[in-house]
Parts: C-alpha cells; sequence; structure tokens
C-alpha cells in the first residue's frame, strides 16, 4: 500500500504519493502527465528496497497550478522538487525522471549534487530541445487548437517503441490523451529551452542516461553527447523502447535495480 | 479511439511487397568510385538499378543539397532502389511507368545522395497490376479507397461535422498523383482528381514515403509528419481537426493494401 499527501509549497498544494519505505528515489513524470505514469512502476521499485516518492509537478494531475502558471521553466520545475525533499525531510535520495522529468532531475544533479545518491534521467538531454523554439501564442487559444485529444492521442502511441505490446501501447495513448494542453505546451516550451550543457560538468553524484532507441523524439547520438559532459555518466540504449520506459517495460524495476547497483559501484 | 495491430506493426500478418511491387526495396552490389569521381560517376550510381530488365530511364530527379559532402574517389557506396508508383498503360501489351527513388549510403550507413528515377520497362517483365498500391493518391486508388471508407461508422462518425474535401496529393520525377474527397455530413460524395470548389486541404508527400507509409510495416504518419515529409496546403486547422479523419484513412490504405497482398 502506498499513502499520499498533499504539501503546502508557497501557499499552493502539491501532491506527492509514497511506495515503501528503502531508499528513497524520487520519480519525475513527463510532459503534461502526472505521477500516475509510475503507478506500476513505483510499486515495484518498492518490492526491491526502494522508497518510491512520486510528484505530480504544479498543474499537473492533483496538484494546484504554480502561483505563476503557466510554468514553461523546467529549472523552476527543479527548485520546486527540491522543496518537496526538503520538506519531507528525505536524505540522499536518488532521482528518476523522464522527458521534462528527466531534465527537471538533470537540472537538479546541476544544482545539488552533493546531496543526492544518484540520478536515473530517461528520455531526457542537455541541450535545448527540438527547435528551441518559444510557444506558439494559439497553442494555449482552444480556437487554433483543434482535435487536441486525437492529436495527444496518436502522438503518444507514435512515442512509444515498437516492441511494446499494443494493448499496453493502448493504455498509454489513452491515459496521456487525458492530458490538459494548458499545461503541456508550457512544458513542452519548457522542453525546447531548457539548456543546462555548461553546468552538465557540475553534475559530480553518479549518473545513468536512459534512451529507448525507439524514441523518435530523443535522438540517441544526444544523449551520448549529454552523458560525455557529466563526469562519470553511463548510457543504456534500450532497443525497441520508445520516449516512456517506466510505462513501456513490464520489467522497469529489474532495468532500475540494475542501473542503480551499477551507479552504487562508483 | 484504439489501436489496431494493423495501426502500429502488423506484426502478426505483415507481409513485405512483393519483388518489383510498390515499396519493394533492391540493393546493388557496392560499387567503387573511380578515383576522379565527377558528376557522372555519380549519377551512373542512380541508374544501377533499372526495375526491370531492358527499362528504359525516362526521367531523373536529382535535387542536389547544398550541403552534401562531395564524394571521395575511390570510396565504397552502396545504391539502394525503391518502386514507388506503377503505370500500366492500357492494353495488354503497353508499356509500364515505373518511378524509383533511389538512395546512396557510404561504408558508415550515412545518406549522401537521393535522385527519383522514371523508367519505361515492357508489360512482360514486370509483376502485374496492383491497384492497391501501384499509384497511390491517384483518383483510381482514392475511388477504392472511398468504397471501403464508406462502410466505416468511425469515418463516418470523424467527419460527421465537416463540410470540405480532402485532397491527398504524391509527388514523383512523372508528376504529381492527386485525389480529393468530398465529404458533406459524415459521407463521401464525390472522388476525383479535384473537387469543384478545391480541396479544404491537401496533404503532399513524395512517392516514396506514400510508398513507405503504406506498405510498410509500421503505421509511420506521426514519425514522417514529425519530420517533416508531409506538406499541408490549404487550411491547416481542418487538417488538425480531422486528425482522426485522416489516420482512419490511412489505415484503410493499409488494410486494403494488406487484404490484396494476402488474395
Amino acid at each position: 500500500m502506498g499513502s499520499a499527501d498533499y504539501l503546502d509549497i508557497d501557499g499552493r498544494l502539491g501532491f506527492v504519493e509514497t511506495y515503501g519505505s528503502g531508499r528513497p528515489v524520487l520519480c519525475v513524470h513527463t510532459a503534461g502527465q502526472h505521477g500516475f505514469q509510475y503507478r506500476y512502476a513505483a510499486r515495484a521499485i518498492a518490492e526491491r528496497g526502494f522508497q518510491a516518492i512520486v510528484v505530480d509537478l504544479p498543474g499537473h494531475g492533483r496538484s494546484e497550478p504554480a502561483a505563476d502558471s503557466p510554468v514553461s521553466d523546467l529549472s523552476w520545475y527543479g527548485d520546486w522538487c527540491i522543496r518537496v525533499l526538503r520538506e519531507l525531510a528525505v536524505d540522499r535520495p536518488y532521482l528518476l525522471g523522464c522527458s521534462i522529468g528527466g531534465k527537471i532531475v538533470l537540472d537538479m544533479a546541476t544544482k545539488v549534487p552533493g546531496e543526492l545518491s544518484g540520478v536515473v534521467a530517461m528520455a531526457a538531454y542537455g541541450q535545448r530541445g527540438g527547435k528551441g523554439r518559444s510557444a506558439r501564442p494559439w497553442g494555449l487559444e482552444d480556437s487554433g487548437s483543434p482535435s487536441n485529444r486525437e492529436r495527444s492521442f496518436y502522438g503518444h502511441a507514435a512515442l512509444v517503441g515498437r516492441l511494446c505490446p499494443p494493448e499496453v501501447t493502448q493504455m498509454i495513448a489513452e491515459m496521456h490523451a487525458r492530458e490538459d494542453w494548458q499545461i503541456t505546451v508550457p512544458d513542452q516550451t519548457g522542453w525546447g529551452r531548457q539548456d543546462i550543457w555548461d553546468d552538465l560538468p557540475k553534475i559530480t553524484c553518479p549518473t545513468y542516461l536512459v534512451v529507448g532507441e525507439d524514441d523518435f523524439g530523443v535522438p540517441v547520438a544526444r544523449v551520448r553527447a549529454t552523458a560525455a559532459r557529466i563526469p562519470g555518466a553511463r548510457v543504456d540504449a534500450l532497443p525497441g523502447v520508445g520516449h516512456y520506459p517506466m510505462e513501456e517495460l513490464a520489467d522497469f524495476a529489474d532495468h532500475f535495480e540494475r542501473w542503480i547497483a551499477e551507479l552504487d559501484e562508483r | 479511439m484504439s489501436i489496431d495491430p494493423i495501426f502500429l506493426d502488423g506484426s502478426d500478418s505483415y507481409q513485405p511487397p512483393l519483388p518489383g511491387a510498390v515499396g519493394s526495396v533492391r540493393s546493388a552490389d557496392p560499387a567503387k568510385l573511380p578515383a576522379s569521381a565527377g558528376p557522372a560517376a555519380e549519377l551512373e550510381l542512380f541508374l544501377a538499378l533499372p526495375p526491370a530488365p531492358g527499362a528504359r530511364l525516362v526521367g531523373l530527379t536529382w535535387a542536389g543539397k547544398p550541403d552534401a559532402r562531395p564524394l571521395r574517389g575511390g570510396e565504397v557506396l552502396l545504391p539502394e532502389a525503391t518502386v514507388t508508383r506503377r503505370r500500366f498503360e492500357s492494353g495488354d501489351d503497353g508499356d509500364v511507368l515505373i518511378d524509383q527513388d533511389v538512395r546512396v549510403t557510404d561504408d558508415g550507413g550515412d545518406l549522401v545522395r537521393q535522385a527519383q528515377a522514371s523508367w519505361s520497362a515492357s508489360r512482360a517483365q514486370v509483376p502485374g497490376p496492383e491497384p492497391a498500391t501501384d499509384e497511390i493518391a491517384s483518383p483510381a486508388w482514392g475511388a477504392a479507397l472511398a468504397a471501403r471508407l464508406g462502410g466505416d461508422a468511425a469515418f463516418a462518425s470523424s467527419v460527421s461535422t465537416f463540410d470540405g474535401s480532402i485532397g491527398l496529393a504524391s509527388r514523383s520525377s512523372a508528376g504529381l498523383a492527386a485525389v480529393e474527397f468530398r465529404i458533406y455530413r459524415g459521407a463521401i460524395i464525390e472522388t476525383g482528381r479535384k473537387s469543384l470548389d478545391g480541396a479544404t486541404f491537401a496533404v503532399e508527400a513524395d512517392a516514396l514515403t506514400w510508398a513507405e507509409l503504406v506498405t510498410g510495416r509500421y503505421d509511420d504518419w506521426v514519425r514522417i509528419a514529425a519530420r517533416g515529409l508531409f506538406t499541408v496546403r490549404g487550411s491547416g486547422f481542418q487538417y488538425l481537426r480531422v486528425t482522426k479523419t485522416l489516420r482512419i484513412m490511412v489505415w484503410h490504405a493499409r488494410k486494403m493494401r494488406q487484404e490484396a497482398r494476402l488474395g
């Protein structure tokens, strides 16, 4: 059984779930989504001796929006996650994030590397993303963005790896298509703008970068280039996997346990 | 919305294109460029894979890219040709116009040159007609697709509030194949090269993109769109509005091809 609570951070409630009682792992979700993405992985991780702490970033899932919403600065989310860890008095956690969550945990690692046991950043790199463009204003207007749900459904299905069973792909696409584009679009803007390239060498904690070889949005070469700037960082390129390893892989916890074991060897 | 396996991979029943059919790929033996490689040597690479014995070159589109790296003398390159369209002239003894997309890769697997070639071949030298894929985006192909769409309640529902025409177009070195579907209140009321008032929007891509989309193992519509290989002319808003409709149309195009392939 997990537990859940709301934390009051700057007068806004943030939703946090916790599973297990072992070594703490902060789990951060992807753009426009929320902690449900770890609903299977968090329990499985907990069964392997970890305490999975799953957050809904402000404005996502069951967390209230930030006072300055919409947020399109991933560094702001990184600071918020650090606040969460301090509110919960978590000691030397591992960080696990995917997509913007991956970029957020890398951002956190540049800021507080000495407070972390290690980082696993999935589907993320340190350079600006995509074309690095700002949000197109009409993207936040319903009148300018028709069929968002359908575009979300098919878009997320396409981001899933080739080896994922169709029924799992269907579930991922259905769940992801429930996103609120007023939140997703600023998240995507943050993905495009974030540039921590110069700060990557500050990440002195053990770091693993994980990328799905079928993830057409995250080139493996970019991930390897990012890893080359982080002292001792490792890369795991997963064949047949797309943008959402924690949702696509039935044996995700086995992979996670292996990554952590390798990081702990450092 | 749901995902049928053929939406993504068709893994259990997928049948690759037959040799010589649209979507089929042939590779030549690796070719070593002469010590002083010039444009003529590069041109020869594009002509290394005639699609049928005795085929005669009738067209070539070689859109050079300013950032293409120079080829080195003695370099080993691999030409690969995909059949992208076949047009059978009327009559049993007419010739067949075959379009190819030719890609040349280096020994590191990087694409270094690409061109489109058109060939005329004797009908006796090529596999027989396959209407489901020979001329994707032609009026005849569109009519066959429309017949399937007319029996699909999901398609009808997806366009129940649409009043306009959806166009599909395919570019090759032999010209543009185009079809428009005139749609009103959930039904396709006419199919042809051009609707009276023109397309509300038209999705255009090169013939290789269409061939791979319709005949490939995976339905890569989203990935193709993300790579910018589709050009949308007309109303981009309406294009986005009928996202599901377009996915259903592609699904039927793939299914039509798959069923024809399995006989």
